[in-house]
């Protein structure tokens, strides 16, 4: 087999898989629009108790937000990166992504800790059942994705840049840039409108 | 191998994630600005803040997901589309009919209230 026929099957591989892992991304669509419908259902359900304006503070949300905005673009710069075939720069990428993954992670984890310490855990009522569920779910998701990075990494530096390494890179990418998008939606449905 | 691929993927570049990333900025501090000041009345606000994620969303799909109307990536796009169409369906029909349903079981004393209230 020549050199071009080899990267052409590379080519159909690389098409084939991430057409499919967006297949993928395209249902967790609807698992989120599932879960997003539900919390718009419960969200005046507060049983007496206090509504979203009330329990949410809006600058520590922004700073989430623009967590995994910076993360979706450091994510980018390694996925060019590794275009160049620039194996350190794309580990340093990776691991600026997973700083500030992992951020946002704490962050959220700290928000949830604070809300059932002063007593609105998601047992209290329909609507924050809603929200725990929701954010929750985009929660768990982030950090499968930085367990993903995380052995990623690994891979790259023990395998190198091989073509199935870069397939799953892209995948990854996709999955990351996915869950920006979902997190997009949150801040706007769930924080900004519930501050109005 | 490395002028090929660079070549398909010419849509892959550091001048399209610079623009997705700022244009993002801009859609995420705007709507935040405006919900903290508050300048104009509430349905106002609202849509302002909605359609602020909505072009924040196709910015995104542009910019980093690279999404995009060439035969190569058509069947992503359909795939996508298709996708928000059932979006569309599960999240404003779940809303609708528990709007309903709310509406006609109302409480029988909230009910009495509003008899009274006419």
């Amino acid at each position: 087999m020549s050199t071009t026929a080899i990267t052409h099957d590379h080519h159909e591989i690389d098409e084939k898989t991430t057409f499919g892992f967006w297949i993928y991304i395209m249902t967790d669509c609807l698992l989120f629009a599932t879960i997003f419908a539900v919390y718009a259902v419960l969200r005046p359900s507060t049983f007496g108790g206090p509504g979203p304006a009330e329990l949410f503070s809006l600058p520590y949300v922004l700073v989430e937000t623009f967590l995994l905005l910076i993360s979706s673009f450091t994510f980018g710069m390694a996925m060019l990166a590794q275009r160049e075939e620039r194996k350190n720069l794309v580990l340093l990428f990776m691991g600026l992504t997973f700083l500030l993954g992992a951020g946002f992670i704490v962050l959220e984890i700290k928000e949830f800790h604070h809300l059932i310490v002063s007593g609105h855990s998601f047992k209290e009522n329909a609507f924050l059942s809603g929200f725990f569920g929701l954010v929750g779910t985009h929660g768990l998701h982030v950090f499968c994705g930085l367990i993903w990075m995380v052995l990623l990494m690994i891979q790259i530096v023990t395998r190198g840049l091989t073509p199935l390494v870069v397939r799953k890179l892209s995948c990854l990418s996709l999955f990351w840039h996915f869950l920006d998008i979902i997190w997009i939606f949150v801040f706007t449905f769930v924080y900004l409108l519930g501050a109005i | 191998m490395s002028t090929k691929p660079q070549q398909q993927h010419c849509h892959m570049s550091l001048a399209s994630y610079a623009i997705g990333f700022f244009l993002s900025i801009v859609l995420t501090l705007v709507p935040y600005k405006l919900v903290v000041t508050h300048p104009f009345n509430k349905d106002m606000l609202v849509t302002a803040v909605v359609l602020c994620a909505l072009v924040q969303l196709f910015v995104q799909l542009k910019f980093f997901l690279h999404l995009n109307f060439s035969p190569k990536g058509r069947d992503s796009l359909l795939s996508f589309i298709f996708t928000a169409i059932m979006v569309l369906i599960i999240v404003f029909g779940s809303l609708w009919i528990m709007h309903d349903l709310n509406y006609y079981m109302m409480d029988p004393i909230m009910e009495q209230h509003h008899q009274a209230m006419e």
